[in-house]
């Protein structure tokens, strides 16, 4: 009875929660997003004063521009022979 | 006198041709004969000071004379060690199998249009921050247009990386407030927040601070009329004297304090030919242009002389008239 009780407050909990949380997480990544298109603007033939520079961030965002040009849409990595797909 | 009074830092710049190499490796001389510890570095990447100095130089500093060093900075060579730096950050980050395809596309980045410039900005950052030990540090520069640009450089840089990190503030205020709905699912494979992805980020943004600060303190410097001053070099021609005037005008732009105008190769007033006589009327003619327009800039002269002027004896004599 107790562990059914407690797993319906966890569902209700879930219930309250999933709703910001997807909100929050979205906006998050919306903002994610953005500083990925400034470092990487080179990228998609943006002219960017400082991609020389932000080359160097690419080891620590490796992961992260993978998922980042999926979400915008391209399915293949926009950098060419840089094959993350 | 201007030896005296000079700022630690000084740039020498001019049109391509006037005698900037000769100048301030004259410079130099003079101030290390004074027994103030000076390093002089050529930024141009056709470097003519190992020419001026008599010296073999290359991009690792070398001892010239007592009190003066020199190096020529080799654009290709910190191209390849910034490139190199990023591969052995990748080596630990990346996956094994992706490693041929980012090495290919580092190579290929190598080639990309102002990574030199970049490179070299970046060293000459470094070398203002760090002055070491040496009360004078001379850059002998590549011709008028890259030098204002290398000059403008950081400030567009740190602007650049100021906004970046101006976004980043309220990317973590929308992180904290996300973070709350996450506590309960760590090991959610999608989990924005997992601990190495967060590492990670904050490994990238702490690489952009450092530029960033970098590109600040030099910029600081730069701008600093106590620390740098440029001084322009030119011939008595109406070229060099065009051009003098528009650096002089960008510079102004930049806030960077001109120190002065050395005008290189004044032939002598005494002329008994004709043609040389005209050279002087003209030469007359331009100098008073250059007072007209800069009447409260300092401007030194230099003789031509009837040989060329090699090595740290003779430059240090050549004769600079107020």
């Amino acid at each position: 009875m107790i562990e059914k009780i407690k797993s319906f407050l966890e569902g209700l909990d879930e219930h309250y929660q999933a709703p910001y949380r997807s909100a929050l997480t979205k906006s998050y990544q919306e903002e994610n997003d953005f500083f990925m298109l400034m470092a990487f603007a080179e990228s998609l033939g943006v002219q960017n004063p400082a991609s020389f520079y932000t080359m160097e961030l690419l080891p620590f965002l490796l992961e992260e521009f993978h998922a980042w040009h999926k979400r915008m849409g391209m399915q293949h990595s926009l950098i060419e022979h840089f094959g993350c797909c | 006198m201007l030896l005296e009074s000079i700022t630690p830092i000084i740039f020498v710049g001019g049109k391509g041709g006037v005698g900037k190499t000769t100048i301030s490796s004259s410079i130099a001389s003079k101030l290390a004969n004074l027994g103030k510890k000076t390093l002089i570095i050529s930024t141009d990447p056709a470097h003519s000071l190992s020419d001026a100095l008599n010296v073999k130089l290359g991009s690792k500093i070398v001892n010239v004379s007592s009190n003066l060093d020199a190096i020529e900075l080799n654009p290709d060579e910190i191209v390849n060690e910034h490139f190199k730096n990023i591969e052995d950050t990748l080596k630990s980050y990346a996956k094994p199998e992706m490693f041929p395809k980012i090495k290919e596309h580092l190579e290929l980045s190598k080639e990309t249009p102002g990574a030199q410039e970049a490179a070299l900005l970046e060293k000459i950052c470094s070398l203002l921050v760090e002055r070491k030990d040496y009360e004078h540090i001379i850059f002998d520069t590549a011709p008028t247009g890259h030098t204002i640009r290398l000059l403008a450089m950081p400030s567009v840089m740190s602007a650049w990386t100021e906004g970046l990190m101006k976004h980043q503030k309220k990317r973590d205020e929308i992180a904290d407030a996300a973070k709350v709905f996450w506590k309960n699912k760590p090991e959610y494979e999608f989990n924005p927040f997992a601990p190495s992805k967060e590492m990670r980020w904050k490994k990238a943004i702490a690489k952009l601070e450092e530029r960033k600060s970098l590109f600040l303190r030099a910029n600081k410097i730069l701008q600093d009329i106590n620390l740098t001053s440029i001084y322009l070099v030119m011939i008595p021609e109406a070229l060099p004297l065009y051009e003098t005037l528009r650096a002089h005008e960008t510079l102004k732009k930049f806030s960077i304090n001109v120190g002065g105008i050395f005008i290189n190769q004044i032939i002598p007033k005494e002329q008994n030919s004709d043609f040389w006589q005209n050279r002087v009327d003209r030469q007359i003619e331009i100098l008073s242009q250059l007072n007209k327009n800069l009447p409260n800039t300092k401007k030194i002269q230099v003789k031509l002389n009837s040989k060329d002027l090699r090595g740290i004896e003779e430059l240090k004599n050549i004769n600079f008239e107020f």
